[in-house]
């Protein structure tokens, strides 16, 4: 019994510390920067968040380890981050995701727009001593064009090379590749079509160059391993990597353009957990951070100056087209269950992060025709209205025959706190407007995908991150032989208007193509449902400058002067 | 002495059988998991599938790599994660000696603290030393460590740091004596508290047995009688729970780890099962299951050294 009542105190004690923890975690720590903003004299707004203590450098937070940094290998956002610094390409992107011409002085395009004809900058140099070359680029280009290198963006140049599914397959020879060095200094790049947005896919890091002397004696295997296994001709170089701990860039003092840098160091450091990430922030460790919805009201009261900006992503519902007996084969009821869920409360009031409510599966931030961005060019083709829902639900619960109860719909989600915490809100969304009640399936990421795969849902709450800046990676996605079709969706006539887009040269006419396309899939078929275009934001200290973060650059301190 | 050694022998091959039965069984029921480990946001066309997975040799059957895998094992070749390409032994090799440290600093922490606290707490029984003791021990048994480590991590890293202008914790990293205090007592403190009280109870059956009576009618100091009698046999069923304690604190550092984003093993370990890096995942599991067996024999032989009285070769398994 005495045991049992000392048990009961010590628990509530250990509950009155930890409450007391968080009760005080806003007003002590706004104390904290008060006293220091005082002390300071009168700057008091700016210098709250004054920053890292070490001169001339950047510590920001990159989350978690970048996992590959082979150019020829890798595919994932963080990885892009440290090689945008170190590494040069034929073009590069600006503050603005606009490609600029980097590696390339000039530019040539024949007439049928499928030839690019490169002549390059003769100062450029890897780190090993050796020029960089037209012949890097042809390595790079032939080495991730083959099976031996096992590169699952592979298909991202042999799909837009010429010849490059033969050369992929072995059934040509690699010479056969749509790129060759006409001298050393001297590139020509053949496109199978014509591609509006090669100078885009000549900035991103499969299209960067590789050295390859350094790449046989370093390894294949082991190539971007560490920090003394890679070679690169950057504005930065790669100084340091403790891996899952911090990766640092030093300025490259023989980089042909020194000015671009925008500070002499950077270290990104691999917190994994936000209160971490916000300790060491407020701390003065840590320059910039990524903040989550519930870190909103902290960061605010605390005075941080924050940004966001949104990140390119679309997550929307995809609808299992397949499950008849759910009336998910009919247009009007996935419209009706689109068209119910508040996409304004869903980015105000529960994701808190800059993201905007989508207008069309293809985000604002993507390129269009004629230097203007595609969404502004083609306008709004969904937004949330609830009366219109409950008409086209009505209405297609009549043409099936099937009846509210009938439907017993379940949404498969990500078992993370915000997929979950999304899905509640969808649930509540289509209880109040179409009076039906929907299960939540969460999973992990690996098994929700293994489901989607499989057809093993009704509907799923997804998203997608474009592999380009052209409307068509987020277009293609969802023709009859896609195998990101995970509804089965199948339309004849927008599969026609995407395959006529792939091959049309006229930039406008491709463009008015791929809008009736997108008006078909999300709007006449409502196949897929856009919920939101995703968006980041972030703390940043007051000592930073010249850093850039946009939808195609999460980093890049390579544009500064 | 030779049955002794023999005895270890025993325990040794047993301990091997047993790693590779934990290496098939990780090894089959990984692969049973959805998913694999290329899966991603994207399809992957069938072709490049078919090209990663002849890379990493998994388009061969489950039981061939398997074999293969021992085969390669044997040789201390772990195979390579998926997808980043590094050596798994590379991995373990530079993450593990930051988690063994960790797990080191708290483990000594722990139980010299625990050991002080559950002899104080015997000793003084029933007054307020002994209340203190046992209340801070039932803290420690409640609040687990990632409550432990972000509440240390707030007040005494960051709040401390910004009221004095001193940093004499660092809230972050893992690099000098500043960075290491807070993760080691954050893991420590659970163990810390079964450690005090086990000490506790096994002291107050030790403080009445009549060989304690008869030291003190020989007129041993107080002293003497808890340091040379009493504590050498109470220590015992310390020693027992070290095994298990040192299994609690490495599969609980991931958390510390995690809070104080220190470069350990147990963010590979965790993450690989979520991303399916196979061979990381089973290079991580084995690498750990030695480790806990080969810990589970020393503390088993350190018992004999203690005690005498205990036979190795005697006691039941």
């Amino acid at each position: 019994m005495k045991m049992k009542k000392i048990l009961a105190m010590a628990l509530a004690s250990a509950m009155v510390l930890s409450l007391g923890a968080c009760g005080s975690s806003d007003s002590g720590s706004t104390s904290g920067s008060d006293s220091s903003a005082a002390s300071d004299g009168t700057e008091a707004a700016s210098s709250a968040f004054p920053g890292t203590a070490e001169d001339d450098t950047y510590v920001v937070d990159l989350r978690a380890e970048p996992p590959e940094l082979n150019s020829i290998l890798t595919t994932d956002i963080a990885s892009g981050d440290i090689l945008r610094e170190v590494m040069v390409g034929l073009y590069k992107l600006d503050e603005n995701d606009t490609p600029q011409p980097d590696l390339a002085e000039t530019t040539e395009v024949s007439d049928d727009g499928r030839t690019y004809t490169m002549t390059l900058r003769q100062d450029a140099k890897w780190t090993n001593g050796e020029p960089v070359t037209a012949h890097d680029f042809v390595f790079s280009y032939q080495t991730i064009c083959s099976k031996e290198a096992a590169s699952s963006y592979a298909f991202i140049v042999y799909d837009n090379l010429l010849n490059g599914n033969e050369v992929y397959e072995g059934t040509m020879d690699p010479s056969e590749l749509g790129v060759k060095a006409l001298d050393d200094y001297t590139l020509e790049v053949t496109f199978e079509n014509p591609i509006p947005y090669a100078e885009h896919l000549f900035s991103f890091a499969s299209y960067y160059p590789v050295n390859q002397k350094a790449y046989e004696e370093i390894g294949a295997d082991v190539y971007g391993d560490d920090a003394d296994k890679i070679v690169t001709n950057g504005a930065y170089t790669i100084s340091e990597w403790t891996h899952n701990d911090h990766i640092t860039l030093t300025k490259n003092e023989d980089f042909y353009d020194p000015d671009r840098c925008a500070v002499g160091t950077i270290r990104y450091t691999m917190m994994n957990d936000a209160n971490t990430r916000m300790n060491a922030f407020q701390g003065g460790q840590v320059d910039c951070i990524n903040l989550n919805a519930d870190q909103m009201d902290q960061a605010e009261q605390l005075g941080i100056k924050t940004e966001s900006y949104v990140d390119n992503g679309n997550w929307y519902i995809q609808f299992n087209t397949q499950k008849t007996d759910k009336g998910l084969d009919n247009a009007n009821i996935r419209r009706g269950l689109g068209m119910a869920i508040n996409t304004q409360s869903l980015c105000d009031d529960i994701l808190r992060n800059g993201s905007v409510p989508a207008t069309g599966l293809v985000p604002t931030t993507i390129a269009g025709a004629n230097g203007e961005k595609y969404r502004d060019a083609v306008g709004d083709v969904v937004s949330y209205n609830a009366e219109e829902a409950k008409k086209y639900f009505e209405q297609g619960l009549q043409e099936t025959g099937l009846s509210a109860e009938d439907l017993k719909l379940s949404i498969l989600c990500d078992d993370q706190t915000s997929g979950q915490r999304d899905a509640e809100f969808f649930q509540a969304q289509w209880k109040e407007v179409l009076g039906i009640d929907v299960e939540i399936t969460p999973q992990p990421f690996k098994s929700r995908l293994d489901s989607m795969k499989h057809g093993d849902f009704d509907m799923v709450y997804a998203g997608w991150s474009p592999d380009y800046n052209d409307p068509m990676t987020f277009l293609d996605m969802f023709t009859t032989t896609n195998g990101n079709n995970y509804g089965k969706y199948s339309n004849a006539e927008y599969d026609s208007l995407v395959a006529s887009a792939l091959v049309e040269g006229d930039v406008a006419a491709r463009q008015d193509m791929l809008a009736q396309a997108e008006k078909i899939v999300t709007n006449d078929d409502a196949a897929i449902f856009p919920l939101y275009f995703s968006g980041v934001t972030y703390a940043v200290s007051d000592k930073v400058q010249n850093m850039t973060r946009t939808g195609f650059q999460e980093f890049d301190f390579t544009d500064a002067k | 002495m030779a049955n002794q050694l023999r005895y270890i022998l025993k325990r040794i091959i047993y301990s091997f059988i047993t790693i590779l039965v934990l290496t098939s069984v990780t090894f089959l029921l990984m692969q049973l998991l959805p998913g694999d480990p290329f899966t991603g946001g994207k399809d992957i066309p069938d072709t490049v599938m078919e090209a990663l997975k002849a890379k990493y040799g998994l388009d061969k059957p489950v039981l061939q790599q398997l074999i293969m895998y021992i085969g390669n094992a044997l040789q201390g070749d772990f195979g390579i994660s998926i997808p980043d390409g590094r050596a798994v032994t590379d991995i373990i090799k530079d993450a593990f000696p930051v988690s063994f440290d960790l797990g080191v600093r708290a483990l000594l922490f722990a139980f010299i603290m625990g050991i002080l606290l559950g002899i104080v707490a015997a000793v003084k029984r029933g007054t307020a030393w002994d209340s203190g003791a046992m209340f801070l021990a039932l803290v420690g048994v409640s609040v687990p460590s990632f409550i432990m480590g972000a509440l240390l991590q707030y007040f005494l890293a960051l709040k401390l740091g910004q009221a004095t202008g001193v940093q004499v914790f660092s809230i972050v990293g893992w690099t000098d004596w500043h960075s290491k205090i807070l993760p080691a007592f954050a893991l420590a403190f659970g163990s810390m508290a079964t450690v005090s009280r086990l000490m506790r109870t096994s002291m107050l059956d030790v403080l009445s047995q009549d060989y304690i009576k008869t030291a003190k009618a020989k007129g041993l100091s107080q002293r003497q009688i808890i340091w040379r009698h009493a504590v050498r046999n109470a220590i015992m069923p310390v020693i027992t729970v070290m095994g298990p304690l040192v299994a609690a604190v490495l599969t609980g550092a991931f958390v510390v780890e995690n809070i104080f984003a220190i470069p350990g093993l147990g963010r590979y370990f965790v993450t690989s099962v979520q991303t399916r890096n196979y061979t990381l995942i089973a290079g991580t599991t084995v690498f750990y299951g030695t480790f806990l067996i080969l810990a589970n024999l020393v503390v088993d032989i350190i018992y004999g050294l203690i005690d005498p009285r205990i036979k190795l070769t005697g006691r039941k398994e």
